[in-house]
């Protein structure tokens, strides 16, 4: 992926040496380490990438009614975005290229973002502002062969409420690194909500990191469909007191897809809340890694985190491996972590087989009952919708229907 | 040609035969009640009529209006016609009523009728948006089977201790309405059941004792009053 060619190409960009050098200094990952262990990343290191270096056509943002604004990002680049009339003294919409948009313990993959995303499109949405419709993102890329790093800031100042959607359309690059930052401001709510579902040879790497201050709450939700390889890793900082998230991550993978979440939550601030919910069902050979761990901090005392990761293995060659783990220095907190990879649980067969479901119909059910209670979780319609509607059809393209003898 | 026939049925599990040459014929709405101790194999015997994995029949056949239930899988079986209300109902996550009656070839519609059978029994309609038996009381469960048993294109029912977990009240309206339904629907019915107390409303025609995975000994209404006074320890080999 770090070739000449692509140095050439930087070299018309300003403010990259930086990035690219901490890229070449921490070299590329191997699974030698704790957040690279189960990914299969080796094959990403003799991909042949090219950049897209100029800003794409604009798009004529469509406001769709009961929306509060639509921002398109084509490769990374802002390619429009329309604010509604009443809000727009409370939602601005800016790109510009951030040097300083670094993450937590960042790695090669996210200096190298950091290094060719094109801009950072930020969205800033005022104190105090109530913002009770949607703030709709649609991304998009259409070249195979591209290294594409959208970088997206999200700002819900104080005393605000925001919710957004993100969409991908006809998503088909060779390896997106995308990054998101959510900050969610004292007594803020902020509800992010996406769901993925790009072309089947793409390869995701990337990064979300949140920091939720005082009494505020940050949900974040993704549905991972597609892509060969997707993984992200999130990083919530509970800074404020009384600060909480929410996390709900549903996947489902098929073929030789993986999935791959890496999740850190750190409980930083006195009486914080963490939920974390993580789902996923492999079939034919496909794959899911979930590492989390909850950090309570010495000064986090009646803090509260569930963690979950639940995996349904559909085929005899899917896989996953699931590691939650917790490191405690307060003794005045609640900590709860559950982890399961099943087969179709054979009661539920049967009690459903038993009332006169065919075999095929009471697989799906099991399956489709499995995601609800996370897809319930989504309170973004838009994405709960089309999550649920997602993976219906790939529930009846990995089951599809048998030959009833 | 209609009823519901066992004959000579030897089933194991694990390599152990636990239902040793059971013989019983139901006709179209009789009531028939199985009482025997625990572990005597009545509920294995619900299990090897509906064909749950595990439950390996040896010899023996079962025939419904004519029809060959072993040959048949489970979903199939319940087809025909054969319905098993669980002594202890699976939960399923995430699946509602609504959405496993919409699996089935029942033809009728869904969300009303669950609501006019949650009704009869006193069953909270909220609990009906719930995944399958997920979080309901014992009795809440018995109640959710009665539903799903009123809404069945059933012609035999095996109600597999469908009283445990039932409030007083609660067994009053669920065996009253199974009751009706041996009117409404023809149904055949096999209870099984420690206790009377179910068939003061459910009247059995016919009472069999279980003992060590046969029928061993069969009579009218009266046996189930006797057992209660006397217990089961005279149908038991150890002190025959």
């Amino acid at each position: 992926m770090f070739d000449t060619s692509l140095l050439e190409t930087f070299e018309s960009w300003p403010d990259r040496s930086e990035a690219l050098k901490l890229a070449e200094e921490s070299g590329f990952p191997d699974t030698s380490s704790e957040q690279w262990r189960y990914s299969p990343i080796s094959e990403l290191a003799a991909l042949t990438v090219e950049l897209v270096t100029q800003r794409p056509e604009p798009v004529s943002a469509q406001l769709e009614q009961g929306c509060a604004a639509v921002i398109h990002i084509d490769s990374g680049w802002l390619v429009g975005s329309e604010v509604a009339q009443q809000y727009s003294d409370q939602i601005e919409v800016v790109a510009s290229y951030d040097a300083a948009a670094t993450c937590q313990e960042p790695d090669y993959f996210a200096h190298m973002s950091r290094a060719i995303a094109p801009e950072t499109v930020t969205i800033s949405v005022k104190d105090s502002a109530a913002v009770a419709e949607p703030i709709t993102i649609v991304t998009s890329a259409n070249k195979a062969t591209t290294l594409i790093a959208p970088s997206l800031r999200v700002r819900v100042g104080r005393g605000a409420s925001a919710h957004f959607e993100m969409v991908s359309t006809d998503i088909d690059c060779a390896v997106m690194l995308p990054t998101l930052h959510l900050e969610a401001g004292q007594d803020s709510i902020v509800d992010f909500a996406a769901i993925q579902n790009v072309g089947r040879s793409t390869n995701i790497i990337g990064r979300v990191t949140g920091n939720v201050e005082q009494s505020a709450t940050l949900n974040y939700a993704a549905v991972g469909l597609g892509a060969q390889y997707a993984r992200q890793r999130v990083d919530i900082n509970l800074t404020g007191r009384g600060s909480s998230t929410r996390v709900v991550v549903p996947s489902l993978g098929s073929q030789t897809q993986v999935s791959d979440a890496r999740l850190f939550v750190n409980h930083i601030g006195p009486d914080t809340t963490s939920d974390l919910h993580f789902k996923n069902a492999v079939a034919d050979s496909a794959g899911s890694i979930y590492t989390g761990l909850i950090h309570i901090h010495p000064e986090a005392s009646g803090s509260n985190a569930v963690q979950s990761n639940r995996n349904i293995k559909l085929g005899e060659e899917a896989w996953a491996w699931s590691v939650p783990n917790l490191e405690i220095e307060n003794n005045d907190v609640r900590c709860a972590h559950a982890s399961t990879v099943n087969t179709i649980d054979e009661e539920q067969n049967f009690y459903l087989q038993s009332r006169g479901v065919a075999p095929r119909d009471a697989e799906r059910l099991i399956v489709k009952g499995f995601y609800n209670e996370a897809l319930a979780r989504i309170q973004s319609t838009t994405v709960r919708q089309k999550a649920t509607a997602g993976i219906a059809g790939k529930i009846l393209e990995i089951l599809p229907e048998e030959e009833i003898a | 040609m209609s009823e519901l026939v066992i004959s000579e049925l030897v089933v194991e599990v694990a390599g152990q035969i636990i239902i040793n040459g059971v013989d019983l014929t139901i006709n179209p709405g009789e009531v028939h009640a199985l009482m025997g101790p625990n572990g005597s194999g009545k509920s294995s015997l619900s299990a090897a009529l509906m064909g749950k994995p595990g439950y390996k029949v040896l010899s023996g056949s079962v025939t419904l209006a004519g029809e060959d239930v072993l040959a048949l899988p489970t979903w199939q079986r319940s087809r025909l016609g054969l319905f098993l209300a669980m002594q202890y109902p699976t939960e399923i996550p995430g699946v509602s009523l609504a959405d496993l009656v919409s699996n089935t070839d029942i033809d009728i519609a869904v969300e009303e009728g669950l609501k006019t059978e949650a009704a009869k029994l006193g069953h909270d309609p909220a609990l009906l948006d719930r995944g399958v038996n997920v979080d309901l009381s014992g009795g809440e469960k018995k109640r959710s089977e009665t539903i799903q048993l009123a809404m069945s294109n059933a012609k035999y029912a095996i109600l597999d201790e469908l009283d445990s977990g039932l409030d007083v009240d609660s067994l009053a309206k669920v065996s009253a309405r199974v009751e009706e339904l041996t009117s409404e629907m023809n149904l055949g019915v096999l209870v099984i059941t420690h206790y009377n107390r179910l068939l003061h409303e459910l009247k059995a025609d016919h009472v069999h004792i279980f003992s060590e995975g046969k029928i061993v000994a069969s009579g009218g209404p009266e046996l189930a009053l006797e057992l209660e006074d006397t217990g089961y320890a005279a149908y038991s080999s150890a002190n025959a």
